[in-house]
């Protein structure tokens, strides 16, 4: 196996992260700690949890009291007929549980959100078994448990993983880290303490080539990593050499004629309605990478009948108007 | 949004071997031989097996299950 591995796993300290808070408040201080991160071979060299560069998280429970989607035998139910092995749904019927699945959440949205990813992997080791999961803003889907000394899965899982493609690991195709040198020549870059991104839209109905923006690493906020997921940035439009503003956010996929806020701006504009900003570029990505997949799970024989979730179809949009001093 | 609210976002149990199809191999054209082979954790079984300390045991837990798939830095 060590002569394969692309990737690297590092045991990590815990990471304090500093949640910026509106002015005149108390910064709040939360603290995260993954048990051990994965990240690509070229980014050997780090230490501790570094949020850009980390590929997913490896969470250790020693106590099968702490698993969030262990069953109780009392709740089995009677199995659908080919099921083989499944347990009944779910979960957090106790405090410890109820923390954990919150722990988790909060290191996949820390994880999603630090570096714009389409979806996130995380490992929970508990005990003799593990269980594989993954997070998008539309859900979280997880295994059944692998005992990872007799059953195959989990390995398979990082071999998997070693040779998947950046997007199917959840690397969010528009968006690449950005060099010093690269950033030399941006103005407003020059803060050593913070990472940047540029992220691409490529929207030929406008322009021939992708426009390239840098933004500055999001903040990261500790909530679950669910749902619309607005995020807004200044950026600094490469091309035109000018600061302009970027939203981007998840939206729910109703049909095929929904309304697309980019599209509404623009035809607001069109008909000169006045006091509404100018859209100047965006993207609805339609790929399959940037659209949630958890959702497409919830008709599967292993999903109780009587569960009700709140899942959506979401799709990432991203749109840039001018900043507010450009306007 | 609290734990009591995660359970609508969540799906489960997936068999394990479908998350790996639906997710990994269904994308890739290559076949990838696995290099599983029994009793490989089986050091940290045997770390899982003893004691109650729960949280020293967790600690203990990284470096049996970091050997198996840690390379070297060289």
């Amino acid at each position: 196996m060590r002569d394969s591995v692309k990737l690297l796993i590092l045991s990590c300290q815990s990471y304090h992260y500093t949640i910026p808070r509106p002015k005149r408040t108390p910064r709040h201080r939360f603290t995260i700690k993954p048990d051990c991160t994965m990240y690509r071979k070229e980014d050997q060299k780090v230490t501790g949890v570094v949020s850009h560069l980390a590929e997913f998280f490896v969470k250790f429970k020693f106590s099968t009291d702490d698993d969030p989607f262990h069953v109780e035998a009392t709740q089995a139910v009677a199995q659908p007929v080919g099921s083989n092995n499944l347990e009944h749904f779910l979960t957090c019927r106790n405090a410890n549980r109820r923390h954990v699945l919150d722990q988790l959440g909060s290191y996949a949205a820390f994880h999603i959100d630090s570096q714009l990813r389409t979806h996130s992997f995380l490992v929970l080791i508990i005990n003799q078994y593990a269980r594989l999961m993954r997070w998008d803003r539309g859900g979280v889907v997880f295994t059944e448990r692998i005992y990872y000394n007799t059953e195959p899965e989990l390995v398979e899982f990082f071999e998997y993983y070693n040779i998947a493609s950046p997007e199917v690991r959840g690397s969010n195709s528009i968006v690449e880290n950005l060099s010093s040198d690269a950033l030399s020549a941006i103005p407003g870059t020059t803060d050593e303490s913070k990472t940047f991104l540029a992220v691409s839209l490529d929207n030929k109905t406008l322009h021939a080539q992708p426009h390239r923006y840098i933004i500055p690493s999001p903040f990261i906020r500790p909530s679950l990593p669910f749902g619309r997921c607005t995020r807004t940035s200044s950026a600094y439009d490469v091309q035109n050499k000018k600061h302009v503003y970027m939203k981007a956010f998840w939206r729910i996929i109703s049909n095929d004629s929904d309304i697309k806020e980019a599209k509404v701006y623009q035809e607001l504009n069109r008909n000169g309605v006045r006091n509404i900003p100018h859209c100047v570029d965006f993207c609805d990505f339609e790929d399959e990478y940037h659209q949630t997949q958890t959702h497409s799970f919830a008709k599967q024989y292993w999903v109780p009948q009587e569960y009700q979730y709140s899942i959506s179809s979401r799709r990432l949009h991203c749109l840039i108007r001018p900043s507010r001093h450009e306007t | 949004m609290s734990a009591s609210g995660v359970t609508h976002f969540v799906l489960g149990p997936m068999p394990a071997r479908q998350f790996i199809d639906d997710f990994f191999s269904s994308k890739l054209r290559s076949f990838v031989p696995s290099a599983f082979k029994q009793d490989m954790f089986k050091e940290l079984v045997e770390v899982c097996t003893g004691g109650s300390d729960k949280k020293k045991k967790e600690k203990l837990m990284y470096q049996p299950f970091v050997s198996i798939l840690y390379l070297p830095v060289l």
